[in-house]
């Protein structure tokens, strides 16, 4: 396991470490220690299609999301959870994330940035498995950091947060056999391929992007550890469309659907308020 | 007589001046950002800036050149206060003005619109024609830029009517 990883995250520095390349950091899985502008509105919609591993079926699920720059240091995003789970397409849950930059040390075309993040989601889905996911499956919260590096054109972000589920409402009690604590880990980077040169904002942006994501589940010591490359263009500098696949590597826990594509639409809405 | 003349006409001149010296454009880059969609939140935030008649972004060097419909009302913390507010920092801000035989010194001010400037780190010289003068103050200018030249000033000085006054210098090139 811990070969895997060191193997992984080295080789994903390596994959990265060309200094002709300009660095991304609107990471598709994870979430960077920038900030949204402020006074501005980005509406996202989530697609998730992911093999269900118990019924044989395909999952969609789909996470619509608003996000708010409240101000220069504080972002908060509501989103909703909707799955076709059991047969009919439904809303299982909602849940906030907040982002508050606390450091931030900038150059030209390079910056430091850290910042502290929460979650707080409600779910009322049945738990079918152990892997704690505040996003999809659980109620709970989520309490972490975040820090992202971009130097001489290469940006690179790691994450830690720490995990705790609860019940999913009355009817969905959270197993009493399984571990409700959980630390989620992650290392991401991404490079600009296209265009080489910015003569203007309609330019269409090319990504490529790489999430590297774990848990460990506090107690039982069981871990996961997922791989996810996705491709990221963006229009008119104001519109995203990312396609990422999310492949497990390793894992040691019961997961109903660890591996996914996911698709992704994000509109900016600059200076709304 | 004929000394009288000049004196006369020298006032005249000197008065001309300051009503001639005018700030044309604001020109600044911004820092810690690569991407479009960056630049772009900038590039918005900038053009929100209230009396601003036009934006020009060179995206490939993250700066902006700024120009305004009414020169007499540019507000230059509010352009500070858009980069910062869209999540970046100023790392550099000038402010283009038309000189006319206008005599500056280090710690000498000079008003032009509402600002008083005061001139830092230069030689005795004239100005003519059309200058840039360099921001050295904090959160306009990169840390490891300004501090050469934060010794120089007092940080804390305001003008006569309280107003902010900005430290410059002429930039090199």
């Amino acid at each position: 396991m811990k070969n895997i990883l060191q193997y992984l995250s080295a080789g994903a520095l390596l994959v990265f470490a060309s200094s002709s390349v300009k660095a991304q950091e609107l990471f598709v899985f994870t979430e960077p220690a920038s900030n949204m502008p402020a006074k501005t509105i980005g509406i996202r919609a989530s697609n998730w299609l992911m093999p269900d591993k118990a019924d044989n079926m395909l999952n969609y699920q789909l996470i619509p999301e608003i996000m708010w720059g409240a101000n220069k240091n504080l972002m908060v995003h509501l989103d909703g959870f909707f799955t076709n789970q059991n047969g009919n397409f439904h809303a299982v849950g909602a849940g906030t994330y907040l982002k508050y930059r606390i450091y931030s040390a900038d150059g030209i075309n390079k910056h430091f940035r850290l910042a502290a993040f929460g979650r707080l989601s409600l779910n009322n889905s049945a738990i079918f498995q152990e892997e704690i996911d505040l996003t999809r499956n659980n109620t709970g919260y989520a309490l972490g950091m975040v820090a992202t590096q971009l130097l001489h054109k290469q940006a690179i972000s790691a994450s830690v947060s720490f995990n705790q589920a609860y019940n999913n409402g009355p009817e969905n009690k959270f197993p009493s056999n399984q571990a409700d604590q959980a630390i989620n880990y992650s290392i991401s980077t991404g490079r600009l391929i296209f265009p080489r040169h910015y003569l203007n904002y309609k330019q269409t942006n090319f990504n490529i992007m790489l999430d590297l994501m774990g848990q460990h589940l506090l107690g039982v010591n069981e871990d996961f550890l997922d791989l996810a490359p996705a491709v990221q263009f963006i229009f008119n500098s104001q519109t995203r469309l990312d396609i990422g696949y999310k492949i497990q590597l390793y894992s040691d826990m019961q997961r109903t659907a660890p591996n996914g594509l996911m698709i992704r639409l994000e509109h900016l809405l600059f200076n709304v308020f | 007589m004929k000394s009288l003349r000049l004196l006369i006409s020298a006032f005249i001149l000197f008065s001309g001046l300051h009503a001639s010296a005018q700030i044309q454009s604001v020109t600044l880059q911004a820092s810690g950002l690569t991407c479009s969609m960056c630049s772009r939140a900038i590039y918005k935030a900038l053009e929100k800036v209230s009396d601003v008649a036009s934006v020009q972004e060179d995206i490939e060097h993250t700066s902006y050149h700024i120009q305004f419909s009414d020169p007499g009302k540019i507000s230059l913390e509010n352009l500070k206060k858009a980069v910062t507010d869209a999540g970046f920092s100023v790392a550099w801000m000038e402010v283009k003005a038309r000189f006319n035989q206008t005599e500056v010194a280090s710690d000498s001010t000079l008003k032009l619109n509402e600002f008083v400037f005061y001139f830092v780190n230069i030689s005795k010289q004239k100005l003519n024609g059309e200058r840039r003068l360099l921001i050295v103050d904090k959160d306009y200018l990169l840390e490891k830029d300004r501090k050469k030249y934060a010794g120089s000033y007092n940080t804390k000085a305001v003008g006569e009517g309280g107003e902010k006054i900005f430290h410059v210098t002429l930039p090199q090139s």
